[in-house]
């Protein structure tokens, strides 16, 4: 058949339809569809705000690093060691203990730098020393009797402060290496070289080679280094995260104002924990009830970027809103003790054990 | 009851109900109203997708999804690498309702689709009677089988070829490259009008601007093309209608051959039949419902099921193939169907597989296998002779596995906040790399603590890079960070170089700390006999990020004195510059 | 009949506009080529710029240091007059940070937000009616706003931040400059503004030595601002007399004192604990200068000597009245 009527040809209303029958199947699939398009708008919407935090961060892991302490500054929470006698400061010795080459091996050079030219021995490389307070360095190199080519050199840097010190040896370190505490500092030994710290003092022992020969010279300096070198306990701090608790020095920082942003929370000592996202951290205060009023306050703080959440013991969590993760802080005597970013209240709970634990044993100030 | 006393007339003739003694709903919710709500649904997310590709906007919404639900894209780069990409597998979202109901993906989902369909309607006005002729099937709609057919057989080969005509890769390219910035344009000068003439505050208008919080309108090499390319195809609605979707799209080719395999399919009463095409009158796919129905053409826009006077269509789970089932001549009008008469001429229900032949199928394989060479063995894609401004965004795979992978969909120009990224013409990449992206200094430069453009590139050809890979801390500190070139200075334009002038704003800009470009004072007798100490820069190359900010930032725009190449690039040792020790080495 | 009016009517209109003398209603007549040339309008600023009163009952630089940011921004303030000495209320306060790159805060190469953020929240308790932020930074807007976490401190403290975008530029005249006499300005965020306060961090920089206060007004300007170098301190000279501000913070809670202006690591950036008030940019300058940068033994930027010899001010601060707080 052709096509009948006119208004099949000439069509006056372009909408119009010339089914006769409806169905309500039509109506009950178009319903199912609905109910499927508002599901992947839900979706979509869900999905707006699980941002990848990594593409809005101005890099992390530049500022993870603690805060530089440079000499001059008021640093009410760090003190200084105790300085080179004026007559070390005077010889060309500098702080150098006597006798250290071990037996077979002779010292070949002495040498004493202070900033204004210290880049003669170091060119490039005193930016970095300086920008931990750098005061003095020494300079000693041992040559092997028996073979002029294998050799060890010593640096001795007068930092000024422990922290500084250590500071400038935590940067150095690769970053999961473990550190030993000894008392008056950390120490690291790598294959041919060894990293100390012994109160203000940043030493490294860098030898020639990897050989058997400059493995025992090092042997012998690092006890020897440690015992002559004039200290002062390890920081507690340090004491507390990298000798308690055997977290890397790398992961251990200062942070001198503005912690985690808080206006109000200065003088803090955080440690990164492996996972990269949960931080320990302890402050110290004057008194048992600053410790308290800035826990209530930090508390608060943690709770402005999320919502609270009920732990072990009564201890109130707080779940971060856009990170999903806990956060929670006590004070113990003049002690502030807190868990930032754990993964969840079981894990951080068991942290902040740790971590009380650790605290309770730690040399009072 | 009282609704005689309320219901106006006009609301009265709405909610009627209908001829058929079915309540009004059903005739205003029957199943292509269905349609529209979700091409509208799924045109309005498409484009909400785009706008929120953005840095201020972006969150973690998924603003490549359409095409990553592009199961053309995620077969085509299965192909090509062997792999699945991050989320491709979310073709599986259209690939599966293909199996089920052919290719209800290019009248229900497809945003490309709408929009032709959409301007059909608007500006391709004709009778009945012209309608139904142009909806008549025609031979030239084998041409999108053997152009996927040549991309494919490219694809298996390593080259990507799909996103040049693929809908979804076209228009988000359309999007980012030609009308966000018109758009753009359009909204700076309206809101300058407002503010100027009306002394309004256009602030409220932000949320229409594509890029807000951009200096500078962003412009694109090769904009022109890209934008008279989707006027020309919306256009071609007026010749044929849906002309890209039925003679171009290789996605409705693939989406058409797996079609046949569909379980459901508009199918024809042979009983109630009459013949009278009209079902042709609104028919999208010209996939003849009047006749033997061509399963690969058919949109399922459901128009031929409204549009039967008969209702004699409808769509159906696995119809039956009645031809075996007719008694009697058909042609003469005496044929009985299941005792009923059979009213219809034409027997046939269905063709299931598209109408190419043979030899066309093989022609079209062979004709990739020789474009691939064709293609491959141009300068531009090799390791020698490739041009020093191909210069490919952070955390890209090394450049034959990039071509691999790359399916110029460009939403990582579009997403870029530096308008550094450019589709590539044909110099810099050739036919083969045309309108993937490149940087371009002039214009932009690769911003230090950004990854967007890793983010959202669906097929990995930009990898999914953390900013701590980008910049080589961290976990990726023995990696060191991912340099995209390197800088050098050209000393015949560069002003204290040249011209005894006082510049070095490329090392003020270098990122990187320390930094990359140094200067050192020189002391030089001036053309007056004048000593002048001058700030003369130079690289460390093995700091050089190749970011490009130097370029962009320098003074002599047109030809900068100091501009970043290709070479020295961490994606490939094809292109490495310095000895991999001596930048270790030097760096620590 | 009726066309031959038409035509007569379409002539007689087309003849009047293309030979009717060129100051006659209507005229399009152009004889030279001149009237046909694009006209930028020309702004300029407030004669005296956003100064107020001079007054000798207080400090010309109030120094303030310690480490909680908010009792510094206070502090400083307080010590040059407090903050109603500057704004009154209902006034609109356009506050001009520096943030030049996308760095995180602790980078030091922008000013920090929490500084901001009690600037802000200072100059809303003087009753100022609107606080705007703006500037136009090297990087993406968005991205620079966003990651020196500048945009967050700003809008929780209630103010509106002005992003620039191409429409946003005026031709700005300044008399008497040397260079930048015009030169497109960044106008939207000022269009009725009563009060300007610059906001800076303390900069390294290789060519001018040091950004701090007055070079940041180089956030205002647009157009090619890359040609700025071959003359930096007439530049930053020029600066200072464009724009004669309320006041200037100097924002000297981390001294990024190398690898300036970008800096992008803790090994360059130390901790400075100051926040410095005054009217007088360049004397805040030279003190972070010689006590935050300190650089005390080596020559003042010359851009300071340049400025005081124009008579914009006096960078010598020992001539002035310095009022020094510790907090904490």
């Amino acid at each position: 058949m052709a096509i009948q009527d006119e208004d099949r040809l000439f069509v006056r209303n372009g909408l119009r339809h010339y089914r006769r029958r409806y169905s309500l199947t039509e109506v009950r699939v178009g319903g199912l569809i609905f109910v499927g398009l508002a599901l992947i708008a839900a979706w979509v919407a869900w999905r707006g705000g699980q941002a990848d935090p990594d593409l809005f961060s101005a890099a992390p892991g530049q500022v993870q690093r603690a805060v530089v302490v440079v000499p001059g500054e008021a640093q009410g929470a760090l003190r200084a060691g105790p300085a080179p006698s004026a007559e070390a400061r005077a010889s060309p010795r500098g702080i150098a203990p006597e006798g250290l080459a071990p037996e077979g091996w002779t010292e070949r050079q002495v040498a004493l730098f202070g900033p204004d030219n210290v880049y003669e021995k170091i060119n490039g490389r005193e930016g970095y020393y300086k920008s931990f307070g750098f005061e003095s360095l020494t300079f000693v190199a041992l040559e092997f009797s028996a073979d002029a080519s294998v050799s060890v050199d010593i640096e001795l840097y007068d930092q000024g402060k422990p922290e500084n010190a250590l500071g400038a040896f935590a940067g150095e370190l690769p970053p999961e290496a473990a550190a030993r505490a000894h008392g008056l500092g950390l120490s690291y030994r790598a294959r041919n070289a060894l990293y100390l710290t012994a109160g203000r003092y940043y030493v490294r022992v860098v030898g020639s080679d990897e050989s058997k020969t400059v493995q025992a010279a090092l042997d012998h300096l690092g006890p020897k280094l440690e015992g002559a070198l004039p200290g002062e306990p390890l920081p507690w701090a340090y004491a507390l995260f990298s000798g308690a608790l055997q977290i890397p020095p790398a992961r251990v920082s200062y942070s001198a104002e503005s912690t985690f942003s808080f206006g109000f929370f200065d003088a803090a000592w955080i440690a990164l924990l492996e996972d990269a996202e949960t931080e320990l951290f302890v402050s110290r205060r004057t008194d048992p009830g600053a410790a308290h009023k800035l826990a209530a306050e930090l508390e608060r703080g943690f709770l402005e970027y999320g919502e609270a959440a009920k732990g072990k013991g009564g201890l109130e969590w707080a779940k971060d809103r856009y990170l999903g993760r806990f956060s929670a802080v006590i004070a113990r005597g003049n002690m502030v003790l807190g868990v930032r970013g754990a993964k969840s209240i079981e894990a951080g709970t068991a942290q902040l054990q740790r971590l009380e634990g650790a605290a309770a044993k730690a040399p009072a100030q | 009851m009282s609704e005689q006393l309320v219901q106006p007339d006009w609301l009265k003739r709405q909610v009627a109900r209908n001829r058929d003694g079915s309540p009004w709903y059903a005739r205003k919710l029957r199943i292509t109203t269905v349609r529209i709500v979700s091409q509208a649904f799924f045109f309005a997310l498409f484009t909400f997708l785009l706008w929120a590709t953005w840095f201020s906007r972006l969150g973690g919404y998924p603003v490549s999804l359409f095409l990553e639900v592009d199961p053309l894209v995620g077969f085509a780069t299965a192909l090509s690498t062997h792999t699945m990409y991050r989320w491709l597998w979310r073709g599986l979202f259209v690939l599966v309702p293909t199996l089920l109901f052919g290719r209800a993906f290019c009248n229900w989902m497809c945003p490309y689709g709408t929009l032709h369909q959409f301007m059909g309607f608007i500006f391709n006005i004709r009778n009945n009677k012209s309608r139904i002729h142009k909806n008549r099937y025609l031979s030239i709609f084998q041409l999108k089988y053997i152009i996927l057919t040549v991309m494919l057989v490219m694809a298996a080969f390593g080259s990507l070829q799909i996103g040049l005509l693929d809908p979804i890769c076209l228009l988000v390219r359309t999007f980012a490259v030609a009308l966000a910035p018109a758009s753009d344009l359009a909204h700076v000068n309206f809101a300058e009008v407002l503010r100027a003439s009306l002394g309004l505050d256009p602030e409220p208008l932000a949320l229409l601007a594509m890029k807000p919080g951009a200096p500078e309108q962003r412009i694109f090499a090769g904009a022109w093309f890209v934008g008279l390319l989707i006027i020309g195809l919306v256009g071609m609605n007026l010749v044929i209608p849906r002309f890209f979707c039925r003679v171009l799209c290789p996605l409705g080719a693939f989406l058409g051959v797996l079609s046949r395999f569909s379980l459901w399919r508009i199918d024809r009463d042979l009983t109630k039949c009459t013949d009278c095409d009209l079902c042709l009158r609104s028919c999208e796919g010209a996939s003849d419902p009047h006749q033997a129905l061509r399963k690969s053409e058919c949109f399922v826009c459901m128009n031929c099921i409204d549009d039967c006077p008969e209702d004699a269509l409808a769509f159906r789970l696995t119809p039956l193939p009645v031809k075996d089932k007719i008694v009697g001549d058909v042609k003469k009008g005496l044929a009985t169907l299941f005792g009923q008469r059979v009213i219809s001429k034409h027997a046939e229900t269905e063709i299931r597989t598209p109408a190419v032949s043979k030899r066309r199928w093989v022609f079209a394989g062979a004709a990739g296998v020789l474009a691939y060479p064709f293609l491959r063995l141009s300068k531009s894609v090799n390791k020698r002779g490739f041009h020093e401004k191909a210069i490919r965004p952070p955390g890209s795979v090394a450049e034959t596995e990039f071509l691999e992978r790359c399916i110029k969909c460009d939403q990582c120009i579009n997403v870029c906040p530096t308008n550094v990224l450019q589709p590539a013409t044909l110099t810099e990449a050739g036919l083969e790399g045309l309108w993937t992206p490149v940087m371009d200094f002039s214009v932009g430069f690769c911003q230090l603590n950004c990854t967007l453009c890793s983010e959202v590139c669906p097929t990995g050809a930009i990898q999914k890079t953390s900013l701590a890979q980008k910049l080589g801390i961290g976990a990726y500190e023995e990696a060191g960070p991912i340099s995209l070139g390197t800088a050098f200075f050209d000393h015949g334009r560069c002003l204290p170089w040249a011209m005894e002038t006082p510049c070095v704003v490329c090392e003020e800009v270098c990122p990187v700390s320390p930094k990359a470009i140094g200067t050192y004072d020189a002391e030089i007798t001036r053309w007056d006999g004048a000593k002048v100490t001058l700030n003369r820069p130079y690289i460390r190359p093995e700091l050089c990020i190749g970011c490009g900010i130097c370029e962009r930032e320098c003074p002599v725009i047109d030809d900068a004195a100091v501009y970043v190449t290709a070479i020295g690039e961490t994606r490939s040792q094809d292109r490495s510059l310095l000895l991999e020790t001596s930048k270790k080495a030097t760096k620590t | 009949m009726k066309q031959a009016g038409l035509v007569g009517g379409l002539a007689a209109g087309a003849g009047w506009a293309a030979l009717a003398p060129s100051d006659w209603p209507l005229s399009l007549k152009d004889p030279t080529g001149e009237l046909g040339k694009p006209k930028r309008r020309q702004l300029a600023l407030p004669e005296g710029g956003y100064a107020v009163a001079p007054s000798k009952l207080h400090a010309d630089l109030g120094i303030a240091h310690g480490v909680d940011m908010n009792a510094m921004v206070r502090g400083a303030i307080d010590a040059i007059g407090g903050i109603r000495r500057f704004v009154n209320p209902g006034e609109i306060v356009l506050i001009k940070p520096n943030v030049a790159f996308e760095r995180a805060a602790a980078l030091g190469a922008t000013t920090h937000p929490e500084v901001l953020g009690a600037l802000i929240r200072v100059v809303f308790e003087a009753g100022a009616s609107e606080v705007r932020v703006a500037d136009n930074p090297i990087e993406s807007p968005e991205s620079c706003f966003a990651k020196s976490g500048v945009q967050r401190a700003a809008v929780e403290a209630g103010a509106r931040v002005y992003l620039p975008s191409p429409g946003d530029f005026e031709l700005l005249s300044t008399p008497g400059a040397k260079w930048i006499e015009r030169w497109p300005f960044f106008w939207r965020p000022f269009v009725g503004v009563h009060k300007v306060i610059g906001v800076a961090p303390v900069k390294d920089h290789n060519l001018c030595h040091a950004s701090m206060t007055t070079k940041n007004w180089y956030g205002l300007l647009g157009g090619r601002r890359n040609q700025f170098h071959q003359d930096i301190h007439g530049i930053i000279t020029d600066l200072a007399r464009m724009m004669r501000p309320t006041f200037v913070l100097l924002d000297g809670t981390r001294v990024l004192f190398r690898s300036g202006p970008t800096g992008g690591s803790l090994d360059d950036v130390r901790s400075g604990q100051t926040v410095v008030a005054s009217t007088n940019s360049l004397a805040a300058d030279a003190y972070g200068w010689d006590a935050l940068l300190l650089r005390k033994d080596k020559d003042k930027p010359a851009y300071l000597g340049m400025a005081t010899e124009s008579g914009l001010g006096d960078w010598d601060y020992s001539k002035l009245v310095l009022e020094e707080v510790q907090l904490g």
